[in-house]
Protein backbone atom coordinates (compact mmCIF):
# COMPACT_ATOMS: atom_id res chain seq x y z
CA UNK A 1 0.00 0.00 0.00
CA UNK A 2 1.21 3.49 -0.68
CA UNK A 3 1.40 6.05 2.10
CA UNK A 4 -1.98 7.45 1.14
CA UNK A 5 -3.67 4.30 -0.12
CA UNK A 6 -6.68 2.93 1.72
CA UNK A 7 -6.40 -0.73 0.86
CA UNK A 8 -5.24 -2.91 3.75
CA UNK A 9 -5.25 -6.11 1.68
CA UNK A 10 -3.01 -8.82 3.05
CA UNK A 11 -0.45 -10.53 0.83
CA UNK A 12 -1.85 -13.50 -1.02
CA UNK A 13 -0.65 -17.02 -0.18
CA UNK A 14 1.82 -16.83 -3.11
CA UNK A 15 3.36 -13.69 -1.67
CA UNK A 16 4.49 -15.65 1.41
CA UNK A 17 7.39 -17.06 -0.57
CA UNK A 18 8.57 -13.75 -2.01
CA UNK A 19 10.18 -10.93 -0.08
CA UNK A 20 7.94 -7.85 -0.19
CA UNK A 21 8.94 -5.02 -2.51
CA UNK A 22 7.94 -1.38 -2.13
CA UNK A 23 4.96 -0.15 -4.13
CA UNK A 24 5.97 3.48 -4.61
CA UNK A 25 3.34 6.17 -4.88
CA UNK A 26 3.82 9.59 -6.44
CA UNK A 27 4.71 10.77 -2.94
CA UNK A 28 7.26 8.06 -2.10
CA UNK A 29 8.82 7.25 -5.51
CA UNK A 30 11.73 9.73 -5.17
CA UNK A 31 12.96 7.87 -2.07
CA UNK A 32 12.95 4.49 -3.80
CA UNK A 33 14.41 5.93 -7.03
CA UNK A 34 17.22 7.38 -4.94
CA UNK A 35 17.97 3.95 -3.49
CA UNK A 36 18.43 2.58 -7.01
CA UNK A 37 21.06 5.25 -7.57
CA UNK A 38 22.80 4.49 -4.28
CA UNK A 39 21.49 7.60 -2.52
CA UNK A 40 19.46 7.84 0.68
CA UNK A 41 16.91 10.59 0.11
CA UNK A 42 14.55 12.26 2.58
CA UNK A 43 12.46 15.38 2.38
CA UNK A 44 13.87 18.58 3.84
CA UNK A 45 11.86 21.72 4.53
CA UNK A 46 13.29 24.89 2.99
CA UNK A 47 11.30 26.96 5.45
CA UNK A 48 12.07 25.38 8.85
CA UNK A 49 14.99 23.13 7.69
CA UNK A 50 13.68 20.03 9.44
CA UNK A 51 13.77 16.62 7.77
CA UNK A 52 10.56 14.70 7.11
CA UNK A 53 10.19 10.93 6.75
CA UNK A 54 8.10 8.96 5.76
CA UNK A 55 7.26 11.35 2.92
CA UNK A 56 4.53 13.94 3.45
CA UNK A 57 2.65 16.25 1.06
CA UNK A 58 3.72 19.34 3.03
CA UNK A 59 5.91 20.06 6.06
CA UNK A 60 4.15 18.78 9.23
CA UNK A 61 6.40 20.98 11.40
CA UNK A 62 5.72 24.42 9.92
CA UNK A 63 2.80 23.51 7.56
CA UNK A 64 4.40 25.02 4.45
CA UNK A 65 4.85 23.66 0.92
CA UNK A 66 8.60 23.89 1.16
CA UNK A 67 9.71 20.25 1.02
CA UNK A 68 12.47 19.24 -1.36
CA UNK A 69 14.22 15.88 -1.66
CA UNK A 70 17.73 15.93 -0.25
CA UNK A 71 20.48 13.34 -0.39
CA UNK A 72 21.69 12.34 3.07
CA UNK A 73 25.01 10.97 4.30
CA UNK A 74 23.51 7.56 5.06
CA UNK A 75 25.22 7.63 8.43
CA UNK A 76 23.43 7.33 11.71
CA UNK A 77 23.01 5.40 14.95
CA UNK A 78 20.96 2.43 16.07
CA UNK A 79 17.99 3.91 17.95
CA UNK A 80 16.56 0.48 18.74
CA UNK A 81 16.77 -3.01 17.25
CA UNK A 82 15.21 -6.43 17.57
CA UNK A 83 16.42 -9.84 16.47
CA UNK A 84 13.49 -11.52 14.76
CA UNK A 85 13.25 -15.29 15.05
CA UNK A 86 9.65 -15.62 13.87
CA UNK A 87 9.67 -14.14 10.38
CA UNK A 88 6.93 -11.91 8.99
CA UNK A 89 6.48 -14.59 6.30
CA UNK A 90 8.51 -17.69 5.37
CA UNK A 91 10.24 -15.56 2.70
CA UNK A 92 12.33 -13.94 5.43
CA UNK A 93 15.35 -16.02 6.43
CA UNK A 94 15.55 -16.04 10.24
CA UNK A 95 16.95 -14.66 12.38
CA UNK A 96 17.14 -11.17 10.94
CA UNK A 97 17.55 -7.80 12.59
CA UNK A 98 15.01 -4.99 12.29
CA UNK A 99 15.95 -1.60 13.61
CA UNK A 100 15.05 2.04 13.91
CA UNK A 101 17.94 4.10 12.55
CA UNK A 102 18.44 7.68 13.77
CA UNK A 103 20.10 9.36 10.77
CA UNK A 104 22.76 12.01 11.39
CA UNK A 105 20.46 14.58 9.72
CA UNK A 106 17.89 14.09 12.49
CA UNK A 107 15.26 11.81 10.97
CA UNK A 108 14.40 8.15 11.67
CA UNK A 109 13.59 5.14 9.53
CA UNK A 110 12.84 1.46 9.92
CA UNK A 111 15.40 -0.79 8.28
CA UNK A 112 17.39 -4.00 8.57
CA UNK A 113 20.91 -4.29 9.96
CA UNK A 114 23.22 -6.69 8.21
CA UNK A 115 25.64 -8.02 10.81
CA UNK A 116 27.39 -11.32 11.40
CA UNK A 117 25.99 -11.52 14.93
CA UNK A 118 23.45 -9.61 16.98
CA UNK A 119 25.98 -9.71 19.82
CA UNK A 120 28.10 -7.11 18.03
CA UNK A 121 25.23 -4.61 18.05
CA UNK A 122 24.17 -2.11 20.68
CA UNK A 123 21.83 0.85 20.90
CA UNK A 124 23.48 4.17 19.86
CA UNK A 125 26.13 2.31 17.83
CA UNK A 126 27.17 3.99 14.53
CA UNK A 127 25.89 2.46 11.29
CA UNK A 128 26.01 3.34 7.61
CA UNK A 129 23.65 2.64 4.76
CA UNK A 130 24.14 -0.14 2.23
CA UNK A 131 21.82 -0.83 -0.67
CA UNK A 132 20.47 -4.32 -1.31
CA UNK A 133 18.78 -5.32 -4.56
CA UNK A 134 15.44 -7.10 -4.23
CA UNK A 135 13.59 -7.99 -7.44
CA UNK A 136 13.00 -4.76 -9.36
CA UNK A 137 13.70 -2.66 -6.27
CA UNK A 138 16.59 -1.53 -4.11
CA UNK A 139 16.19 -1.62 -0.33
CA UNK A 140 18.22 0.59 2.05
CA UNK A 141 19.82 -1.49 4.83
CA UNK A 142 22.54 -0.67 7.35
CA UNK A 143 25.84 -2.17 8.55
CA UNK A 144 28.02 -1.26 11.54
CA UNK A 145 30.16 1.74 10.56
CA UNK B 1 -16.38 22.67 39.24
CA UNK B 2 -18.05 21.34 36.13
CA UNK B 3 -20.11 18.19 36.43
CA UNK B 4 -18.64 14.90 35.29
CA UNK B 5 -19.49 14.66 31.58
CA UNK B 6 -20.30 10.94 31.92
CA UNK B 7 -22.44 11.15 35.06
CA UNK B 8 -25.63 10.27 33.23
CA UNK B 9 -24.53 6.99 31.60
CA UNK B 10 -24.01 3.49 32.95
CA UNK B 11 -23.15 0.01 31.69
CA UNK B 12 -25.89 -2.41 32.74
CA UNK B 13 -24.99 -5.72 31.09
CA UNK B 14 -21.99 -7.46 29.56
CA UNK B 15 -21.47 -10.85 27.95
CA UNK B 16 -18.64 -12.97 26.58
CA UNK B 17 -18.97 -16.23 24.67
CA UNK B 18 -16.44 -18.97 25.29
CA UNK B 19 -13.07 -17.88 23.90
CA UNK B 20 -10.81 -20.41 22.15
CA UNK B 21 -8.13 -20.86 19.52
CA UNK B 22 -10.87 -22.31 17.33
CA UNK B 23 -14.58 -22.55 18.13
CA UNK B 24 -15.61 -25.53 16.03
CA UNK B 25 -18.88 -25.13 14.17
CA UNK B 26 -19.13 -21.43 14.98
CA UNK B 27 -18.72 -18.35 12.86
CA UNK B 28 -18.93 -14.61 13.40
CA UNK B 29 -22.68 -14.46 13.04
CA UNK B 30 -23.61 -17.46 15.18
CA UNK B 31 -21.51 -15.98 17.96
CA UNK B 32 -23.13 -12.56 17.58
CA UNK B 33 -26.53 -14.20 17.84
CA UNK B 34 -25.53 -15.72 21.19
CA UNK B 35 -24.24 -12.37 22.47
CA UNK B 36 -27.30 -10.36 21.42
CA UNK B 37 -29.77 -12.87 22.89
CA UNK B 38 -27.84 -13.14 26.14
CA UNK B 39 -27.53 -9.38 26.59
CA UNK B 40 -31.27 -8.92 26.06
CA UNK B 41 -32.11 -11.74 28.44
CA UNK B 42 -29.74 -10.52 31.11
CA UNK B 43 -30.99 -6.92 30.98
CA UNK B 44 -34.63 -8.00 30.53
CA UNK B 45 -34.88 -5.64 27.59
CA UNK B 46 -36.62 -6.24 24.26
CA UNK B 47 -34.94 -5.56 20.95
CA UNK B 48 -37.25 -2.52 20.58
CA UNK B 49 -35.77 -1.06 23.77
CA UNK B 50 -32.35 -0.92 22.10
CA UNK B 51 -32.43 2.35 20.18
CA UNK B 52 -28.79 2.40 19.17
CA UNK B 53 -26.24 -0.19 18.11
CA UNK B 54 -22.60 -0.62 17.22
CA UNK B 55 -22.28 -4.26 16.19
CA UNK B 56 -19.61 -5.62 13.86
CA UNK B 57 -17.69 -8.76 13.00
CA UNK B 58 -14.23 -9.36 11.58
CA UNK B 59 -14.44 -12.30 9.19
CA UNK B 60 -17.83 -11.56 7.64
CA UNK B 61 -16.75 -7.92 7.75
CA UNK B 62 -20.18 -7.04 9.11
CA UNK B 63 -20.48 -3.26 9.46
CA UNK B 64 -22.66 -1.56 12.10
CA UNK B 65 -25.06 -0.29 9.43
CA UNK B 66 -25.49 -3.83 8.11
CA UNK B 67 -26.00 -5.16 11.62
CA UNK B 68 -28.96 -2.83 12.19
CA UNK B 69 -31.24 -5.31 10.45
CA UNK B 70 -30.28 -8.06 12.94
CA UNK B 71 -32.43 -6.29 15.54
CA UNK B 72 -35.23 -5.33 13.16
CA UNK B 73 -35.34 -2.31 10.91
CA UNK B 74 -36.70 0.29 13.31
CA UNK B 75 -35.22 3.79 13.56
CA UNK B 76 -32.02 3.69 15.58
CA UNK B 77 -28.79 5.52 16.28
CA UNK B 78 -25.85 3.66 14.69
CA UNK B 79 -22.22 3.84 15.72
CA UNK B 80 -19.25 4.22 13.42
CA UNK B 81 -16.54 1.67 12.91
CA UNK B 82 -14.82 2.55 16.17
CA UNK B 83 -13.67 -0.31 18.35
CA UNK B 84 -13.44 -1.06 22.05
CA UNK B 85 -13.16 1.93 24.36
CA UNK B 86 -13.54 4.36 21.45
CA UNK B 87 -16.88 2.74 20.61
CA UNK B 88 -18.01 3.01 24.23
CA UNK B 89 -17.02 6.69 24.33
CA UNK B 90 -18.95 7.27 21.11
CA UNK B 91 -22.04 5.50 22.48
CA UNK B 92 -21.84 7.34 25.81
CA UNK B 93 -21.56 10.63 23.92
CA UNK B 94 -24.63 9.72 21.87
CA UNK B 95 -26.60 9.05 25.05
CA UNK B 96 -25.36 12.23 26.76
CA UNK B 97 -26.36 14.34 23.76
CA UNK B 98 -29.75 12.69 23.48
CA UNK B 99 -29.21 10.74 20.25
CA UNK B 100 -30.17 7.46 21.89
CA UNK B 101 -31.09 6.04 25.27
CA UNK B 102 -29.97 2.40 25.27
CA UNK B 103 -27.14 1.19 23.05
CA UNK B 104 -25.80 -2.30 22.41
CA UNK B 105 -22.14 -2.70 21.41
CA UNK B 106 -20.93 -6.13 20.27
CA UNK B 107 -18.30 -7.69 18.04
CA UNK B 108 -17.05 -11.11 17.08
CA UNK B 109 -14.39 -12.99 15.18
CA UNK B 110 -14.27 -16.65 14.20
CA UNK B 111 -12.58 -18.50 11.39
CA UNK B 112 -9.90 -16.18 10.03
CA UNK B 113 -6.37 -17.30 10.84
CA UNK B 114 -5.41 -20.43 8.95
CA UNK B 115 -1.82 -20.11 7.66
CA UNK B 116 0.55 -21.25 10.40
CA UNK B 117 3.67 -20.49 8.33
CA UNK B 118 3.28 -16.74 8.62
CA UNK B 119 2.33 -14.36 11.38
CA UNK B 120 -1.42 -13.66 11.72
CA UNK B 121 -2.77 -11.57 8.83
CA UNK B 122 -3.80 -8.60 10.96
CA UNK B 123 -0.29 -8.32 12.39
CA UNK B 124 1.43 -7.98 9.01
CA UNK B 125 1.86 -4.41 7.84
CA UNK B 126 1.02 -3.47 4.27
CA UNK B 127 2.96 -0.24 4.30
CA UNK B 128 6.09 0.08 2.19
CA UNK B 129 8.30 1.60 4.92
CA UNK B 130 7.73 -1.23 7.39
CA UNK B 131 6.64 -4.27 5.36
CA UNK B 132 9.86 -4.44 3.31
CA UNK B 133 12.00 -4.82 6.42
CA UNK B 134 10.07 -7.79 7.82
CA UNK B 135 8.32 -5.85 10.56
CA UNK B 136 5.05 -6.98 12.13
CA UNK B 137 3.19 -6.03 15.28
CA UNK B 138 5.37 -7.88 17.79
CA UNK B 139 8.55 -6.44 16.24
CA UNK B 140 7.19 -2.89 16.38
CA UNK B 141 6.44 -3.27 20.09
CA UNK B 142 9.80 -5.00 20.62
CA UNK B 143 11.58 -1.90 19.29
CA UNK B 144 9.87 0.13 22.04
CA UNK B 145 10.71 -2.39 24.75
CA UNK B 146 14.36 -2.66 23.66
CA UNK B 147 14.83 1.10 23.85
CA UNK B 148 13.26 1.23 27.32
CA UNK B 149 15.50 -1.62 28.47
CA UNK B 150 18.59 0.15 27.12
CA UNK B 151 17.73 3.52 28.70
CA UNK B 152 16.52 2.33 32.09
CA UNK B 153 18.07 -1.11 32.49
CA UNK B 154 14.66 -2.77 32.60
CA UNK B 155 15.40 -6.50 32.91
CA UNK B 156 13.80 -9.26 30.83
CA UNK B 157 12.80 -10.86 34.15
CA UNK B 158 10.38 -7.96 34.79
CA UNK B 159 8.66 -8.56 31.46
CA UNK B 160 8.49 -12.25 32.30
CA UNK B 161 6.90 -11.52 35.68
CA UNK B 162 4.16 -9.50 33.99
CA UNK B 163 3.48 -12.28 31.47
CA UNK B 164 3.47 -14.96 34.16
CA UNK B 165 1.04 -13.02 36.35
CA UNK B 166 -1.43 -12.36 33.54
CA UNK B 167 -1.20 -15.87 32.05
CA UNK B 168 -1.79 -17.37 35.48
CA UNK B 169 -4.98 -15.30 35.76
CA UNK B 170 -6.26 -16.89 32.55
CA UNK B 171 -5.76 -20.35 34.05
CA UNK B 172 -8.56 -19.53 36.52
CA UNK B 173 -11.13 -18.11 34.05
CA UNK B 174 -13.53 -20.72 32.61
CA UNK B 175 -14.13 -18.67 29.43
CA UNK B 176 -10.42 -18.12 28.75
CA UNK B 177 -8.61 -19.80 25.88
CA UNK B 178 -5.97 -21.00 28.37
CA UNK B 179 -8.41 -21.99 31.13
CA UNK B 180 -7.05 -24.86 33.16
CA UNK B 181 -3.79 -24.95 31.20
CA UNK B 182 -1.75 -24.37 34.33
CA UNK B 183 -0.12 -21.54 36.23
CA UNK B 184 2.82 -19.95 34.43
CA UNK B 185 6.10 -18.93 36.08
CA UNK B 186 8.51 -16.20 35.00
CA UNK B 187 11.09 -18.93 34.39
CA UNK B 188 8.73 -20.62 31.91
CA UNK B 189 8.27 -17.32 30.08
CA UNK B 190 12.04 -16.83 29.80
CA UNK B 191 12.48 -20.44 28.67
CA UNK B 192 9.91 -20.16 25.87
CA UNK B 193 11.26 -19.66 22.35
CA UNK B 194 12.31 -16.19 21.20
CA UNK B 195 9.90 -14.46 18.82
CA UNK B 196 11.67 -11.12 18.48
CA UNK B 197 14.00 -9.87 21.18
CA UNK B 198 13.19 -9.14 23.95
CA UNK B 199 9.86 -10.98 23.53
CA UNK B 200 9.68 -14.70 24.15
CA UNK B 201 6.61 -16.56 22.94
CA UNK B 202 4.88 -16.25 26.32
CA UNK B 203 5.43 -12.46 26.36
CA UNK B 204 3.18 -12.19 23.28
CA UNK B 205 -0.59 -12.18 22.87
CA UNK B 206 -2.42 -15.23 21.60
CA UNK B 207 -4.84 -15.48 18.64
CA UNK B 208 -8.41 -16.49 19.38
CA UNK B 209 -12.00 -16.71 18.31
CA UNK B 210 -14.91 -15.39 20.31
CA UNK B 211 -17.51 -12.69 20.72
CA UNK B 212 -18.69 -10.30 23.38
CA UNK B 213 -20.78 -7.24 23.99
CA UNK B 214 -22.39 -4.84 26.42
CA UNK B 215 -25.36 -2.56 26.94
CA UNK B 216 -24.97 1.06 27.94
CA UNK B 217 -27.86 3.33 28.92
CA UNK B 218 -28.80 6.39 30.95
CA UNK B 219 -28.05 6.38 34.67
CA UNK B 220 -31.73 7.09 35.28
CA UNK B 221 -32.82 4.04 33.30
CA UNK B 222 -30.12 1.94 34.94
CA UNK B 223 -31.57 2.72 38.36
CA UNK B 224 -35.00 1.57 37.19
CA UNK B 225 -33.64 -1.71 35.89
CA UNK B 226 -33.05 -4.83 37.90
CA UNK B 227 -29.42 -4.80 36.80
CA UNK B 228 -26.10 -3.96 38.29
CA UNK B 229 -24.90 -0.59 37.03
CA UNK B 230 -21.28 0.38 36.59
CA UNK B 231 -20.61 4.01 35.78
CA UNK B 232 -18.15 5.51 33.33
CA UNK B 233 -16.41 8.31 35.21
CA UNK B 234 -13.73 9.42 32.76
CA UNK B 235 -12.27 8.72 29.34
CA UNK B 236 -9.76 9.92 26.79
CA UNK B 237 -8.18 8.95 23.48
CA UNK B 238 -4.67 9.66 22.20
CA UNK B 239 -3.95 9.03 18.51
CA UNK B 240 -0.63 9.74 16.80
CA UNK B 241 -1.38 8.42 13.31
CA UNK B 242 -1.87 5.15 11.49
CA UNK B 243 -0.30 2.20 13.29
CA UNK B 244 2.70 0.51 11.68
CA UNK B 245 3.35 3.10 8.98
CA UNK B 246 6.38 4.77 10.55
CA UNK B 247 9.08 3.92 13.05
CA UNK B 248 7.77 3.66 16.66
CA UNK B 249 10.27 6.13 18.13
CA UNK B 250 10.21 5.73 21.91
CA UNK B 251 10.82 9.45 22.58
CA UNK B 252 7.62 10.19 20.65
CA UNK B 253 5.34 7.22 21.40
CA UNK B 254 6.59 5.87 24.77
CA UNK B 255 4.22 8.13 26.68
CA UNK B 256 1.16 7.59 24.47
CA UNK B 257 -2.01 7.60 26.56
CA UNK B 258 -0.61 10.07 29.10
CA UNK B 259 -2.72 12.96 27.82
CA UNK B 260 -5.81 10.74 27.64
CA UNK B 261 -5.24 9.43 31.18
CA UNK B 262 -4.74 12.93 32.60
CA UNK B 263 -8.05 14.00 31.11
CA UNK B 264 -9.84 10.91 32.37
CA UNK B 265 -8.44 11.25 35.91
CA UNK B 266 -9.42 14.92 35.97
CA UNK B 267 -12.98 14.12 34.86
CA UNK B 268 -13.26 11.40 37.49
CA UNK B 269 -11.53 13.44 40.19
CA UNK B 270 -9.38 10.40 40.83
CA UNK B 271 -5.63 9.78 41.05
CA UNK B 272 -3.76 6.71 39.84
CA UNK B 273 -3.46 5.45 43.43
CA UNK B 274 -7.27 5.44 43.71
CA UNK B 275 -7.61 2.71 41.03
CA UNK B 276 -8.51 -0.74 42.39
CA UNK B 277 -8.37 -2.75 39.13
CA UNK B 278 -6.03 -2.10 36.17
CA UNK B 279 -7.49 -3.68 33.01
CA UNK B 280 -4.59 -2.45 30.90
CA UNK B 281 -4.19 -3.53 27.28
CA UNK B 282 -1.57 -6.28 27.21
CA UNK B 283 -0.60 -7.17 23.63
CA UNK B 284 2.93 -7.74 24.99
CA UNK B 285 4.17 -7.99 28.57
CA UNK B 286 6.27 -4.83 28.34
CA UNK B 287 3.22 -2.66 27.67
CA UNK B 288 2.05 -3.09 31.27
CA UNK B 289 5.32 -1.64 32.56
CA UNK B 290 5.05 1.20 30.05
CA UNK B 291 1.50 2.09 31.03
CA UNK B 292 2.18 2.31 34.77
CA UNK B 293 4.86 4.87 33.88
CA UNK B 294 2.87 6.76 31.22
CA UNK B 295 -0.26 7.09 33.39
CA UNK B 296 1.65 8.36 36.42
CA UNK B 297 1.39 5.33 38.72
CA UNK B 298 5.19 5.55 38.92
CA UNK B 299 8.02 7.58 37.41
CA UNK B 300 9.52 6.86 33.95
CA UNK B 301 12.01 4.02 34.30
CA UNK B 302 10.51 2.74 37.56
CA UNK B 303 7.98 0.40 35.94
CA UNK B 304 10.04 -2.76 36.37
CA UNK B 305 10.38 -2.24 40.14
CA UNK B 306 6.76 -1.12 40.36
CA UNK B 307 5.30 -4.36 39.00
CA UNK B 308 7.46 -6.61 41.19
CA UNK B 309 6.70 -8.41 44.45
CA UNK B 310 3.15 -9.35 43.53
CA UNK B 311 1.88 -5.81 43.20
CA UNK B 312 0.00 -6.62 39.96
CA UNK B 313 -1.43 -9.96 41.13
CA UNK B 314 -5.13 -10.36 41.95
CA UNK B 315 -4.47 -9.76 45.66
CA UNK B 316 -1.90 -7.04 44.97
CA UNK B 317 -2.24 -3.28 45.09
CA UNK B 318 -2.84 -2.87 41.33
CA UNK B 319 -4.12 -6.13 39.82
CA UNK B 320 -3.63 -6.20 36.04
CA UNK B 321 -5.51 -7.94 33.19
CA UNK B 322 -7.47 -9.94 35.71
CA UNK B 323 -9.22 -12.26 33.21
CA UNK B 324 -5.93 -13.30 31.59
CA UNK B 325 -6.00 -10.52 29.04
CA UNK B 326 -4.66 -10.81 25.51
CA UNK B 327 -1.99 -13.21 26.73
CA UNK B 328 -4.36 -15.90 27.94
CA UNK B 329 -8.07 -14.95 27.87
CA UNK B 330 -8.62 -13.92 24.24
CA UNK B 331 -7.32 -11.89 21.32
CA UNK B 332 -9.94 -12.05 18.58
CA UNK B 333 -9.84 -9.27 16.02
CA UNK B 334 -10.97 -6.13 17.84
CA UNK B 335 -13.05 -7.92 20.46
CA UNK B 336 -10.22 -7.87 23.00
CA UNK B 337 -10.46 -4.08 23.05
CA UNK B 338 -14.10 -4.23 24.14
CA UNK B 339 -13.27 -7.03 26.58
CA UNK B 340 -11.20 -4.59 28.65
CA UNK B 341 -14.44 -2.72 29.35
CA UNK B 342 -16.36 -5.96 29.92
CA UNK B 343 -13.89 -7.23 32.53
CA UNK B 344 -13.86 -3.85 34.29
CA UNK B 345 -17.67 -4.15 34.56
CA UNK B 346 -17.40 -7.73 35.82
CA UNK B 347 -14.91 -6.73 38.52
CA UNK B 348 -16.93 -3.75 39.78
CA UNK B 349 -20.19 -5.71 39.75
CA UNK B 350 -18.65 -8.69 41.56
CA UNK B 351 -19.23 -11.10 38.67
CA UNK B 352 -15.71 -12.44 38.20
CA UNK B 353 -14.90 -16.11 38.83
CA UNK B 354 -14.06 -16.32 42.52
CA UNK B 355 -10.25 -16.75 42.34
CA UNK B 356 -10.07 -13.66 40.11
CA UNK B 357 -12.49 -11.36 41.92
CA UNK B 358 -10.61 -8.37 43.34
CA UNK B 359 -11.75 -7.56 46.87
CA UNK B 360 -13.04 -4.01 47.35
CA UNK B 361 -13.18 -3.35 43.61
CA UNK B 362 -14.78 0.10 43.49
CA UNK B 363 -12.81 1.74 40.67
CA UNK B 364 -11.25 0.37 37.50
CA UNK B 365 -9.17 1.63 34.59
CA UNK B 366 -9.37 0.02 31.14
CA UNK B 367 -7.09 0.79 28.22
CA UNK B 368 -6.68 -0.08 24.51
CA UNK B 369 -3.71 0.31 22.17
CA UNK B 370 -0.04 0.77 22.98
CA UNK B 371 3.28 2.36 22.13
CA UNK B 372 4.03 0.29 19.04
CA UNK B 373 0.52 0.95 17.72
CA UNK B 374 0.83 4.75 18.18
CA UNK B 375 -2.47 5.09 20.04
CA UNK B 376 -3.90 4.60 23.50
CA UNK B 377 -7.48 4.99 24.71
CA UNK B 378 -8.38 4.96 28.40
CA UNK B 379 -11.60 4.70 30.38
CA UNK B 380 -12.26 4.93 34.12
CA UNK B 381 -15.15 3.23 35.92
CA UNK B 382 -16.71 3.36 39.36
CA UNK B 383 -19.60 1.52 40.91
CA UNK B 384 -21.08 4.84 41.93
CA UNK B 385 -21.61 7.80 39.63
CA UNK B 386 -19.34 10.77 40.27
CA UNK B 387 -21.77 13.63 39.94
CA UNK B 388 -19.76 16.71 40.77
Amino acid sequence: MSTWGKSMASPTENAFNTLPEPRPSRLTAPHWDGCKQGKLLAQNCQSCFQYVFPPQPFCPHCITDSLIWQSCTGRGRIYSFTEIHRGQTPAFETPYIAAIIALDEGWHMLSNIIASSVDELSIDQSVKVTFVERGESTIPCFTPA
Amino acid sequence: MANNPFQDVAIVATYNTQQARRLEGQDDLSLLSEVIQSLLEQSQLNAEDIDGINISSAVWDLKPREALSMLGGQDRWCGNEFMGIAAVIEAASAIITGQAETIMIACSQAGEYSHSGATAPWTRPSHEFSECFGLYTAAEFALCAQRHMAIYGTPASALAEVAATIRSNGHHHPQAQFYGKGLVSAEQVLASRMVCSPFHLLDCCITSEGAGGLIITTAERARDMDAQAVFIVGAGTDRQGMSYTRAPIWDQCGHVGQRAAKRAFKQAQLQPQDIDVCEFYDPFSFEIIRQFEAFGFCQPGEGADFISDGRIAIDGEFPVATNGGLLSFSHAGTLQMLQKVIVAYEQLSGKMPKPLQVKKANTAMATNGGSGALFCDVMLFANEAITS
